[in-house]
């Protein structure tokens, strides 16, 4: 044996372990030796006997176990060694014999050494598991459904959000099915059969389906389920097809009918996702089925849908004073023999058609604010009676014009509001504006405010034409205009009331509206105005 | 169609101001204008008298454009009545298709020059066979 050998064994040998057994079997021995030497003195010869035989086989079991704990004892000594340092555990050995502890080692240490070595493309293995588990909390409460299927769709794997949306309990329930089936399914539930099987063959037809998607806006409701069934068809076959990433949207199955049976007003709003679906790498660069993700865009959608609703008939209403001016310069400017009267009739609607456009292009912006949710209230503090008295002399002129009767009844306890002072302004102008457009001459306007419970309300009343109960929930929506020929000057824009409301609401308040045709209307305005004003 | 005896135009809007303009532009040229503001009076109108010429506008109260050109295209006696649509909606509509769907003169889109709508009553192109 070389010094070394002697040396290792003699270290190995002096580890821990051999130190606890060699030290067990030492106290032994000296008590033994110690009964020996105080017991009574015993006669030499036999008697002694079983003391010698006591000593021997305390020292030979003590070399047993000694010889016994050698694996124990290196494998101790390896990770005394090495302690816990990942650094130093690359240098650990295997051990050298026979037997199922040696073996069981030497194999835990390849498996160990094995693996890091082909790990390298991972982060040093610092806390590779805090990683991965992590990784997959995050893949159960991510908003947007996630799954992995293989390339014939068949789910591997899939979250809980994709359960809910595809309308399973559990994730269980998923395995095994077919995603592109079920996403069909979920989109016009009729088509679903046929479509899938057909995939290559129809792709061309798909593509011609997809161009003429224009659609005829003439053809109403019916033809926009079935425009929505062929993108849905659409959608399905782009995801069947080959290519390595695709993204579609796709419109659901409008919802079951209510318990009752009965439909609603409006039909319920369908769903729209969006898929995307990419090819999964495999770790030899092949294929191994795609990973899908699909988020719930319906909010997204509607907002969208109800923003381009809004611009549609922004322009259409800014075309209408437009084509007026229009049509009245061409005839000043080509027209040979018009009169002077005609002239200057032409001019003044001119004239009167520009500020009708102007006010309608001011509107607009504050409506497209409003749309945005963008509209802001600024901060004052507020006389209501101010505000009103302001208001009043401002229509001053109309009033005069169309000899109506105002009468005002501000109550002397009004409280000092925090608001937007331009814009509480604004709207009671279009209250005050509305009562005396539409209310015939020598009639009556009544402007009241009070406080009540907290709340200012200020009411403005006339004996006007009304509102029938037909218009009445429609007047604050935008855009919305009664149609009646008895409308004296200029027709509005049907925006005041939209803009009022959407004030009101930003105030923590509302404006209601009461009315009976041939009597007149009675608005309210009402704000909260505690006792201390709080911030708006 | 006689072209000795002015014609007689019908122009459905619901603007006041916008026909004023209109009456103004193609009465000075020798056309017979009267003018409606909704579409069920304006077909009310045509099962009473002849016309050979309709003027209207898209969006009306009662009876809009549209459904007026569809009651006066499925009317045996008035299938072949030169119509014209004015409307503000723009690029939404497909215009092409309700020309040829509905055999109409021409679509004008809001801001038009009224003069340009005289020219197409008084030298309209003969309309082929699109029925």
């Amino acid at each position: 044996m070389s010094a070394k050998r002697i040396f290792g064994s003699v270290a190995s040998a002096c580890s821990g372990l051999s130190l606890r057994v060699g030290a067990v079997f030492l106290g032994l021995t000296l008590l033994l030796a110690l009964f020996a030497a105080i017991a009574p003195r015993l006669e030499a010869g036999p008697s002694r006997i079983p003391w010698l035989l006591a000593v021997a086989a305390a020292t030979v079991s003590g070399f047993a176990c000694l010889r016994v704990g050698r694996v124990p004892a290196k494998i101790e000594g390896e990770l005394l060694r090495t302690g816990g340092d990942p650094q130093a555990w690359r240098t650990v050995r295997p051990l050298v014999g026979g037997g199922h502890v040696v073996e069981a080692w030497n194999v835990l240490i390849e498996q160990a050494h094995g693996r890091r070595e082909t790990d390298t493309e991972h982060l040093p293995a610092a806390t590779p598991d805090n990683q991965v588990a992590l990784m997959a909390r995050a893949m159960r409460s991510v908003a947007a459904g996630i799954a992995v299927t293989g390339d014939d769709f068949r789910i591997t794997a899939a979250n809980p959000p994709l359960a809910a949306l595809l309308g399973r309990d559990d994730t269980a329930d998923l395995k095994d099915q077919n995603l592109l089936e079920l996403l069909a399914m979920a989109a016009s539930p009729q088509t679903a059969g046929g479509d899938i099987a057909s995939t290559d063959a129809a792709a061309t037809d798909a593509a011609a389906t997809d161009a003429s998607a224009a659609g005829s806006p003439a053809d109403g409701g019916s033809g926009a389920d079935d425009e929505e069934d062929e993108a849905a068809v659409a959608a399905i076959r782009r995801l069947a097809g080959g290519a390595n990433a695709v993204t579609v949207r796709l419109t659901c199955a409008a919802p079951p009918a209510g318990p009752d049976g009965a439909s609603s007003l409006l039909p319920p709003p369908r769903n729209v996702w969006r898929i995307s679906r990419t090819r999964l790498d495999g770790r030899d660069g092949d294929s191994q089925g795609f990973a899908w993700l699909i988020q719930d865009i319906t909010q997204q959608t509607l907002a969208t849908a109800a923003r381009d609703q809004f611009l549609q008939t922004a322009a259409h209403e800014l075309r209408t004073p437009l084509s007026n001016l229009r049509a009245y310069a061409e005839a000043l400017s080509i027209e040979e023999g018009v009169s002077v009267e005609e002239q200057k009739e032409f001019c003044n609607i001119i004239n009167d058609e520009t500020t009708r456009l102007s006010r309608l292009v001011d509107h607009l912006l504050t409506v497209g604010q409003m749309e945005a949710g963008s509209m802001v209230v600024h901060q004052h503090i507020i006389e209501p009676a101010r505000v009103i008295d302001e208001a009043v002399e401002y229509l001053r002129p109309q009033i005069a014009a169309s000899q109506l009767t105002l009468h005002t009844d501000i109550s002397p306890k009004l409280r000092l509001l925090r608001g937007d002072k331009d814009k509480i302004q604004a709207t009671l102008i279009n209250l005050i504006g509305n009562a005396v457009k539409y209310t015939p001459e020598g009639g009556h306007v009544w402007v009241r405010a009070a406080i009540h419970d907290d709340t200012l309300e200020i009411a403005v009343e006339d004996d006007g034409i009304g509102i029938s109960p037909e218009d009445l929930p429609r007047v604050f929506e935008k855009f919305f205009r009664v149609d009646h020929d008895s409308v004296q000057g200029q027709r509005g824009n049907g925006l005041g009331l939209a803009f009022a409301r959407e004030v009101a609401r930003l105030h923590q308040g509302d404006i209601t509206a009461e009315s009976r045709v041939g009597e007149g209307s009675v608005f309210t305005l009402r704000l909260p105005a505690p006792d201390e004003p709080t911030t708006v | 169609m006689e072209s000795s005896s002015p014609s007689r135009v019908l122009i459905a809007d619901d603007e006041p101001v916008f026909r004023r303009v209109i009456l103004f532009t193609l009465e000075r040229r020798g056309l017979v204008v009267e003018a409606v503001n909704n579409g069920a009076a304006a077909l009310a109108r045509l099962r009473e008298s002849a016309f050979d010429f309709v003027v209207t506008d898209l969006q009306m109260p009662m009876m809009n454009g549209l459904e007026l050109i569809r009651q006066i295209r499925s009317t045996p006696a008035l299938a072949t009545l030169p119509l014209i649509l004015c409307t503000g909606k723009g690029l939404e509509l497909d215009t092409e298709r309700l020309c040829q769907q509905f055999a109409l003169t021409a679509v004008l889109h809001k801001p038009f020059s009224p003069q340009h709508l005289a020219r197409l009553i008084l030298n309209p192109h003969p309309i082929a066979e699109r029925v």
